[in-house]
């Protein structure tokens, strides 16, 4: 037998091995030339996709969401009902009402006198979009920002309307959409949060805001709302202690990452490298912070486009301003509440004052994204947890009114990241009360924003307690209308 | 075996009978719906003839190489089974036929597949091997076309040769007829596979202008000009489930983008040959199709030439100053963005090498860019995006970027740039945006620069419509109202240039006034409150602010209580805020960390120990605050204590209150009268103890919320 297996090998010379070697490569050549990619390395099929790359290309990258906490009348803002005024006083019909439920405020009121806005309406802008007198400077940005005057929402109060804009749920145990971002697309700068947070309060009627609206839910604890404090020094405990310099920080905190490897060969917890990356991206936040959060260091028209109120810390004007920093820097996510929209009465006396604190930095920010040739990636979105009703609560005289809570149809704007601007969207019927044309429920309005950041709603869950959760649930259609 | 070949045989000619007596009375069969299952599997057992039928050819020609007998048998076995497997296709064929509408296609397919079922089953009484192998090759000739014609039924009959006929990408203008050009391709992919020349589903043809306007079983598709009367629209308007609505449930319905299309075409008049080109401005179709005109010529994604960069290399570069990003999954561009001015290296840029093909958008934005930086840049040749604003750029570092011929955006705002940038801007073609606010070139040479690059758009910057803005007050940087004597206070404003001019006699501030420079010293005995306002040129005044300065008195070496307030674990802790020189204010919320809360169970009872050498104490002040939503006066009685031992006290003072109703105005819960108090009590004079003791007692059902205790 070996004789066969020697002559054979004998047989088998160069020239018999390349003509054969030839066949071989010829005919995997040609299978080749059916896969285009073979050798272009290849693009991943959308529903095995790592988490922190996109679903699809997207403008956005970023979000900026100013909320504004108590819920802004949209008819003293961007929803224009001159009937309400011709009606003054006259009853709320009951073919409008249709049985739509009322807060414990008004629910015993024996009438429902409409009210038209006290403050006048002007198109604005090549898209003559209305805006109320309360809001000049938004008014003139109109062609860029998308007005959706028919969002419509499941809760009537504020705590759970809140959290369900926030989460997409009323209930407060799931995670914010900035956690949800931060889970999805992860951060763009590594040495900062992806989700912030920031707080500011009008002199209106303040309304709660919470922890659990930022809160991570079932995601890890890493993506979790960050918090800036409203101090000169937005996050605290980030300097060193008097007596240590840079030098010996990294040290002590090198050889404390050393003992922790020790740790970790010991014990095996995932949990222990998690600690000692969170440290050193805390030691890194040392030097990335101070650069970002300085507001001092602006140039003067900054300064003169947000107003002066930007240099105040905690100010929702130095807040726009410290968001398109954070953003500029690659946080994700951005959240801003500004308390103080809840005119339940007296709203032609506190209705001005909130606006004034919010028109011109609001304006300014998309100014200044823009400006810096940032607005196409980033997304802003303004706007309250619900809207207001069209019929005065408590007693309506010439010159004062008030207005309670109607999930049924509000405003809101969004601008930049792929949004059409100059665009007004959606329809309420002439009492401003239901909504006659393209309704937008808010699990639709977060399923249109995923979409604008390159995500599919309906392919980025997180499994727990046994199924599988979404942003928006079982829910949500993307608004395709609106895009760009 | 021999048996159960004659049993075949005679179920072959059984079945064969059948097939005759289908044909012959095709009109009149009613095919029961429990068998129609039956025939919906023709397509299913339709392979097996066709195989057998080659297989039997193909066997032919190997007869030579096949011992004679056993070719003999295993030829036998394989024509009666490909004869019997050909006549229950053939019969479930028919069954299928005799669903439906026929078309001269399936007329076509269902003869030619009769005549081989019968020439199969001829075959098997053919013995003679001459006249068996012609026919059977004719017969594999007629299974090709059979098989043919079927697939043409099921797939459309240029199913085969669509690929090679590419279909020409029209780009669509505004002479192309909107019909052809927007109309058509709706309808061909939404009703065409029902309704065309062979399938004339309702005997509707939809594959020609001809055919939609001769219209169907129910008559015409549309009445030009009344769409709500058209037969087309009123069928797409029924309830999805309605058996009527088109197209039928579960098929891919039309959108409302393509209704409103239909609609407005219609009404326009349905016409053919009508181009965007004639229509006027108006016109409810024009607005329409030029909006899908535009969409359609916008390509959606920029498409890349170069190749995917490997994931390892992307993961390898990643750190925690610089993050590359591709894209998207499907497109191979990358994105790269440095964050952090101090921790930035040249290497951050230059290790990008390896991808340098692939970086379509690069951020550097406020990094010390220089030189040697933009001779890197100067080697991505896809780069689209640059974002160098707030660098150390100059006009001549720049001129490296010449290479980057594909740039589009670049972005130096904050730059030392000068009006030089031009030579530059020469040498890039598709640049459409520039960013170019906050650097040297003042308005006049940016004018200037839109004349020369009329294709650029030159991004300026928020330019403020001259309205002089209000300034914030200035702010008390050392932060302490409640201050010692000698005590230094300083104000401040973080708008650089601003001036502060203060007042101490309770007059308002002017530009005249005293001017804050450095820290100073205030006056408290002077009962005036403090007074600042900010100047600066080109901007109004501040409000004034005012400040009111508290003598902070002698502070107790010890202080202790027997309850610390009621949930002290949320608001205030009595031992701690009683003495930290911290004032609530009159705004000031009850339930913060200002105040402690007392009732009647649980009294205040403060104990003050100032060493073995006390200051000489004149008078104690205490201050309380009356809850917003409380009725009438909280405060019972408050007695101050004083002593050498503090288990020997004796009472100083006591006073008392009545549970008087207080005043106010109920609506707006804004009372008056429940402003933060203070109560005074005087030490006799020249008395000196070490010891004092305060207790405040509430009212039964009332609450006092305590915030300051002051020791003159």
């Amino acid at each position: 037998m070996d004789k066969e297996f020697f002559e054979h090998r004998l047989n088998i010379n160069r020239r018999h091995f390349l003509g054969k070697m030839a066949m071989g490569v010829g005919g995997a050549a040609l299978g080749s030339l059916l896969i285009p990619d073979l050798l272009k390395g290849s693009p991943v099929a959308s529903n095995e996709l790592p988490l922190g790359i996109k679903h699809f290309a997207s403008k956005a990258k970023r979000i900026i969401m100013l909320t504004q906490n108590g819920a802004p009348s949209q008819l003293e803002s961007f929803d224009y009902k001159p009937k309400l005024r011709d009606m003054f006083g006259e009853d709320l019909p009951d073919s409008i009402r249709q049985g739509q439920r009322l807060t414990g405020m008004t629910a015993n009121q024996k009438n429902f006198p409409l009210v038209g806005s006290k403050f006048d309406f002007n198109q604005y802008g090549k898209s003559g979009t209305w805006v109320s007198d309360l809001f000049p400077n938004i008014a003139k940005i109109t062609d860029d920002i998308c007005v959706i005057k028919s969002m419509h929402t499941d809760a009537i109060n504020h705590d759970p309307a809140l959290t369900f804009l926030q989460t997409g749920s009323q209930q407060g145990n799931r995670p914010s959409m900035g956690s949800w971002f931060s889970y999805g697309l992860g951060s763009e700068n590594k040495n900062l949060p992806a989700f912030c947070v920031l707080l500011s309060k009008g002199s209106g009627n303040g309304q709660g805001v919470y922890s659990k609206l930022w809160s991570n839910g079932f995601l890890d604890s890493t993506h979790q709302g960050v918090q800036l404090s409203a101090s000169e020094d937005p996050i605290l405990y980030l300097n060193n202690p008097k007596g240590m310099d840079k030098m010996q920080r990294k040290k002590m905190l090198d050889n404390l990452a050393e003992l922790n490897n020790l740790g970790h060969a010991e014990f095996g917890d995932p949990e222990i490298h998690a600690k000692i990356k969170q440290y050193e991206m805390a030691f890194r936040m040392q030097t990335a912070v101070p650069e970002i959060t300085d507001l001092s260091k602006e140039p003067a028209h900054i300064t003169e486009m947000y107003g002066s109120d930007s240099l105040i810390p905690g100010t929702y004007a130095s807040n726009c301003l410290l968001a398109r920093k954070l953003s500029e820097s690659g946080v994700r996510f951005v959240q801003l509440y500004h308390q103080g929209w809840d005119q339940h009465g007296n709203l032609q006396r506190d209705m001005p004052k909130q606006a004034m604190d919010v028109d011109k930095a609001s304006a300014a920010l998309i100014t200044d994204l823009k400006q810096r040739g940032l607005l196409d990636e980033t997304l802003v979105i303004w706007g309250g947890e619900f809207g207001r009703t069209n019929y005065c609560q408590g007693k309506l005289t010439k010159d004062n009114y008030g207005r309670d809570h109607h999930p049924r149809a509000f405003s809101m704007f969004m601008a930049g990241g792929g949004v059409k601007g100059g665009m007004s969207y959606g329809k309420t019927d002439e009492f401003g009360y239901n909504i006659i044309e393209n309704p937008v429920h808010i699990h639709d309005l977060h399923a249109t924003i995923m979409h604008l950041m390159g995500l599919d709603h309906e392919k980025l869950t997180y499994k727990h307690l046994g199924r599988r959760f979404r942003l928006t649930d079982v829910h949500g259609h993307v608004v395709k209308d609106i895009l760009a | 075996m021999k048996k159960l070949e004659s049993t075949v045989i005679n179920l072959l000619f059984l079945l064969h009978c059948f097939l005759v007596v289908l044909l012959i009375f095709e009109k009149g069969v009613i095919i029961p719906y429990w068998l129609q299952p039956l025939g919906r599997m023709h397509p299913l057992v339709l392979h097996f003839p066709i195989a057998f039928i080659v297989l039997l050819a193909i066997f032919s020609f190997f007869k030579k190489q096949i011992e004679a007998e056993t070719y003999k048998n295993i030829n036998r076995f394989l024509i009666v089974f490909t004869a019997f497997t050909t006549v229950i296709a053939t019969i479930m064929g028919l069954f299928l036929s005799m669903e439906g509408d026929t078309t001269d296609l399936m007329t076509l397919h269902k003869w030619f597949g009769v005549g081989i079922c019968f020439l199969v089953y001829v075959l098997t009484f053919v013995k003679k091997e001459k006249v068996f192998n012609a026919l059977l090759y004719v017969g594999v000739i007629g299974v090709v076309f059979v098989g043919h014609y079927g697939a043409g039924l099921t797939h459309g009959t240029n199913f085969i040769t669509e690929p090679l006929v590419k279909t020409k990408v029209v780009k669509l203008n505004e002479e192309t007829p909107i019909f052809q050009g927007f109309v058509k391709p709706v309808l061909d992919s939404k009703c065409l596979s029902c309704h065309n020349s062979e399938k004339r589903k309702g005997e509707l043809d939809m594959s020609s202008f001809e055919g939609m306007m001769h219209g169907g079983k129910g008559g015409k598709l549309w009445i030009a000009g009344n769409p709500e009367k058209s037969a087309l629209l009123k069928r797409v308007h029924l309830p999805e489930d309605n058996k009527k609505h088109m197209p039928p449930q579960g098929k891919k319905q039309l959108t409302k983008g393509e209704i409103q299309l239909i609609n407005a075409w219609i009404k326009q008049g349905a016409d053919n040959k009508i181009a965007l080109a004639q229509l006027p401005e108006e016109d409810g179709l024009k607005q329409i199709t030029s909006k899908l005109l535009a969409s359609k010529n916008k390509s959606i994604e920029p498409v890349f030439a170069f190749n995917f960069a490997k994931t390892e290399i992307i993961d390898g570069l990643q750190n925690p100053f610089r993050s590359v990003i591709q894209k998207s999954p499907a497109s191979p561009a990358i994105e790269v963005v440095i964050n952090g001015r101090e921790t930035y290296r040249p290497e951050f840029l230059t290790d990008l090498s390896s991808i340098k093909e692939q970086i379509v958008s690069l951020n550097l934005s406020f990094l010390p860019v220089d030189k040697s930086s933009i001779d890197f840049i100067s080697s991505l040749s896809n780069l689209n995006n640059l974002l160098l604003n707030f660098t150390d750029v100059t006009t001549n570092d720049l001129s490296g970027l010449k290479t980057c011929v594909n740039l589009k955006t670049l972005s130096l705002s904050g730059t030392k740039v000068d009006v030089e940038i031009k030579d530059l801007l020469k040498q890039l073609p598709k640049l459409e945006t520039l960013y170019l606010w906050n650097t040297e070139i003042n308005n006049e040479a940016i004018d200037g620069l839109k004349l020369e690059f009329p294709n650029v758009h030159f991004e300026t910057g928020f330019k403020s419509d001259g309205k002089a803005l209000k300034l914030t007050p200035p702010v008390l940087l050392s932060e302490k109202t409640i201050i010692s004597k000698g005590d230094f206070i300083e104000l401040g404003h973080k708008m650089p240039g601003v001036e502060i001019r203060y007042t101490t006699d309770g007059t308002v501030p002017t530009k005249s006034s005293k001017l804050f420079k450095t820290p100073i010293q205030v006056d408290l005995k002077n009962k005036k409150p403090f007074k600042a306002i900010a100047y600066k040129k080109g901007w109004l005044a501040s409000n004034v602010k005012t400040i009111k300065f508290i003598d902070k008195g002698y502070t107790p070496k010890q202080f202790e209580v027997t309850y610390e307030g009621e949930n002290n674990e949320f608001i205030g802790v009595a031992s701690r805020i009683l003495i930290d020189h911290n004032k609530a204010g009159n705004g000031t919320a009850n339930s913060t960390p200002s105040w402690a809360a007392f009732n009647f169970n649980n009294p205040l009872n403060a104990l003050a120990y100032f060493g073995e050498n006390p200051p000489t104490i004149k008078h104690i002040i205490f201050n309380y605050g009356v809850h917003k939503w409380s009725k009438t006066e909280p405060l019972a009685t408050l007695e101050v204590w004083a002593g050498q031992d503090k288990n020997n006290l004796t009472l100083l003072k006591q006073i008392k209150k009545t549970p008087r109703k207080l005043k106010g105005d109920k609506k707006n819960q804004d009372i008056e009268d429940k402003r933060p108090r203070r109560l005074k009590i005087e030490v006799p004079k020249n008395k000196i103890f070490k010891y004092y003791k305060i207790i405040a007692t509430p009212h039964k059902k009332s609450r006092i919320y305590v915030d300051q205790l002051y020791f003159y």
